[in-house]
């Protein structure tokens, strides 16, 4: 099962090449677009925090990795490459191999991940036979699942399923790219802090890639070390955290950023940004589900908008570490007092 | 037992209300009034209806369902001659086609949008909206004026005098009678199969890489069967009531021809005797389906187990 561990390269190592590489990835469900040109890449031993408000799709973008999405939907990208293949392209079984041993996916909702006729356990088994399972349960707190052989997912806590299936995506599976979507939503904070420090310690040990989407942005300040923000399917500024936290370019990452309660010291400094409260930016979901096609689709919402905004949509500009989707990401902040 | 005990009663009851008296049948043409009220009195028809009721409930918890008023013959041993020949009928007709239908339903789901699927979905409409009397007739026309010598259109082989006549007998009464089912599992299987697949469940072992034939096996025919167990069980309960068409239409001897020769007739004790073998007959179909409902969903036996739904 670790034949693997070799290639994974401790983080220290100079960067390889990247693991991952989505090229302008769109994804439809039944023609309303969900995911709308997304690039990025991810390279060993990374993390990868994936921001932004619900339904701008970020677990879309995530399943769409693995292909693994609903009938209905249409999938659509200049390139996904994986550890230097395409994966468009990839015979079904090979992409199933792939599933089987590289690539780990924690999904969003634990309640319903697993199949409700089957005694749990027994469904653990399918994926992981190996006799450290007990091991890998008792390091997410849950050996006593061990002792209820019969039992089936219904009889589960929201966060003792969303443990189990850390275990078997992650700890158990080992794999070289890691995709957790929201992984600790329903965990308290004990046993957020816990579950975080095994995915570290995974990370640490073999080096896997991690694509870490989520909502809470104490979170990827602690774990990522780069973020995407994505706003009505588009990545509309990716870059290094440390740049990100501390000199955002688009307005959206501002706003939410500003929202951020100001207890750290990050915080502090946030808060007192000028120009944008969140009251100003009020995140008012309809507005952003309407986001029209032509213009740029964070402006209806946007403190800082131009007449060209509602025209033009931005194209993706490299600005040193950071990439961002905004006709002003160019201008200085003072620029944008004036205006 | 409060629902064998309403339906005999119900059945008493409209036996007694409806207009006419086997006696007329039992009489015919030499009716006269000494001889209606010999015959009634031996019948014990004098008494008023109540006291009828209680005396036969009285005889049926001993054990004993009566005897025909016109042959004499005992209404147990009625049942035990037709009876086997409808369950035969039924079971064959309903494994076979509800065996179709699960493997058409699945097909159709797992080739969504193929011509199989728009097959078995006209196939079902069509099926369920012709009526058996009518697909009955159809049959008999069919086989007995123009495809003469191939299927027997009427008539019934006992199993005695071999299996394969026994067996060309029952194809066409079995084909009217269970197409419905057919129609009706392959359309639910169909339905709830895609609805699994679209389950976050699914999605998951899909994304740990396993197979797709696991994945159906493990996974998506084993919860799709749940809604199945269900709407199976009801069909059964069809299959009892449709028999009694199609068993009339190709003259198969089994309960559904004796229940209505013996309601035409007004014999009482058979009429009562042939409601209460298919109330019977349905509350183990329930039974049935709530054992498998048990055996196949965790849930529910959760409730049972909780003492939350057993009936
Ligand atoms: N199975 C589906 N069929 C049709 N539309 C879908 C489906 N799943 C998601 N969508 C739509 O695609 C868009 C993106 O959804 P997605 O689940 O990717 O958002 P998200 O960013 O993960 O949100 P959240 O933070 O709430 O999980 C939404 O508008 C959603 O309504
Ligand atoms: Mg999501």
């Amino acid at each position: 099962m670790n034949d693997r561990q070799a290639t994974g390269s401790p983080v220290t190592d100079p960067p390889p090449a990247d693991l991952l590489t989505v090229s302008d990835l769109h994804v439809d469900y039944a023609g309303r677009p969900a995911v709308r040109g997304v690039s990025l890449s991810l390279r060993r031993g990374e993390i990868l925090g994936l921001v932004g408000e619900s339904g701008s799709g970020k677990s879309t973008l995530c399943s769409a990795i693995t292909g693994v999405l609903p009938a209905g939907a249409r999938v659509r990208a200049a390139g996904l490459r994986f550890d230097g293949r395409e994966l468009t392209e990839l015979p079904p079984e090979d992409m199933r191999r792939i599933r089987a041993s590289r690539i780990g996916v924690v999904p969003q909702r634990p309640m319903t991940s697993l199949s409700p006729s089957t005694p749990v356990l027994r469904q653990m088994r399918w994926y992981h036979d190996g006799h450290d399972l007990a091991d890998l349960l008792a390091q997410v707190g849950l050996r006593a699942v061990l002792d209820r052989p019969r039992d089936h997912p219904h009889r589960f806590s929201g966060g003792q399923l969303q443990r189990l299936l850390i275990v078997l995506a992650a700890l158990a599976r080992q794999p070289d790219l890691l995709i957790a979507d929201e992984p600790t939503t329903t965990l308290d904070a004990t046993v957020q802090a816990q579950v975080l420090r095994l995915l570290l310690d995974l990370r640490d040990r073999l080096g896997p890639a991690i694509l870490y989407v989520t909502h809470d942005l104490a979170v990827v300040a602690q774990i990522c070390d780069r973020v995407g923000v994505m706003y009505a399917g588009r990545l509309v500024e990716s870059g290094p955290v440390s740049q990100i936290f501390t000199a955002p370019r688009h307005p959206y990452t501002r706003a939410l950023l500003a929202a951020l309660p100001a207890r750290t010291e990050r915080g502090r400094r946030l808060g007192a940004m000028p120009g944008h409260t969140v009251a100003e930016v009020t995140l008012s979901r309809e507005r952003g589900a309407r986001a029209g096609s032509a213009g740029c689709a964070f402006a209806p919402r946007c403190p800082v908008v131009l007449a060209r905004c509602h025209e033009e949509e931005p194209t993706p500009i490299t600005m040193g570490t950071d990439v961002v989707r905004c006709h002003r990401a160019g201008e200085t902040p003072e620029a944008e007092e004036d205006a | 037992m409060t629902t064998v005990l309403a339906v005999i009663s119900l059945v008493f009851v409209l036996l007694r209300l409806s207009p006419g008296s086997p006696l007329y049948t039992l009489l015919g043409f030499s009716y006269s009034e000494e001889g209606r009220a010999a015959v009634a009195e031996r019948l014990g028809l004098n008494a008023s209806i109540p006291e009828q009721y209680v005396r036969y409930l009285r005889q049926l918890a001993g054990g004993d369902l009566g005897a025909s008023v016109f042959s004499g013959q005992p209404v147990g041993e009625l049942l035990a001659q037709r009876l086997p020949v409808s369950l035969e009928l039924g079971l064959v007709a309903g494994a076979v086609w509800m065996a179709l239908g699960i493997l058409a339903g699945a097909l159709a789901a797992l080739r969504h949008g193929s011509p199989f699927d728009g097959l078995v979905r006209v196939t079902s409409v069509v099926a369920l909206s012709v009526p058996s009397f009518w697909l009955g007739l159809v049959c008999v026309l069919v086989f007995g004026v123009y495809i003469t010598g191939v299927l027997p259109v009427s008539g019934y082989v006992p199993i005695s005098e071999g299996l394969p006549e026994h067996l060309r007998g029952l194809v066409l009464p079995a084909f009217v009678l269970g197409l419905p089912a057919f129609a009706v599992v392959a359309r639910t299987f169909r339905g709830s199969v895609l609805e699994v697949l679209d389950r976050d469940y699914v999605s998951f072992a899909t994304s740990m890489g396993m197979s797709r034939r696991t994945l159906l096996a493990r996974v998506a025919m084993r919860n799709a069967a749940i809604p199945l167990v269900t709407v199976m069980g009801l069909m059964l309960g069809m299959l009892v009531s449709g028999a009694i068409l199609v068993e009339n239409v190709f003259g198969v001897p089994g309960l559904g021809q004796l229940m209505v020769d013996s309601f035409r007739r007004q014999d009482y004790p058979v009429a009562a005797g042939c409601c209460l073998a298919v109330a019977v007959l349905y509350l183990l179909t329930n039974l049935l389906v709530d054992l498998a409902q048990l055996a196949i969903d965790p849930r529910i036996r959760e409730g049972v187990l909780n003492g939350g739904r057993v009936r």
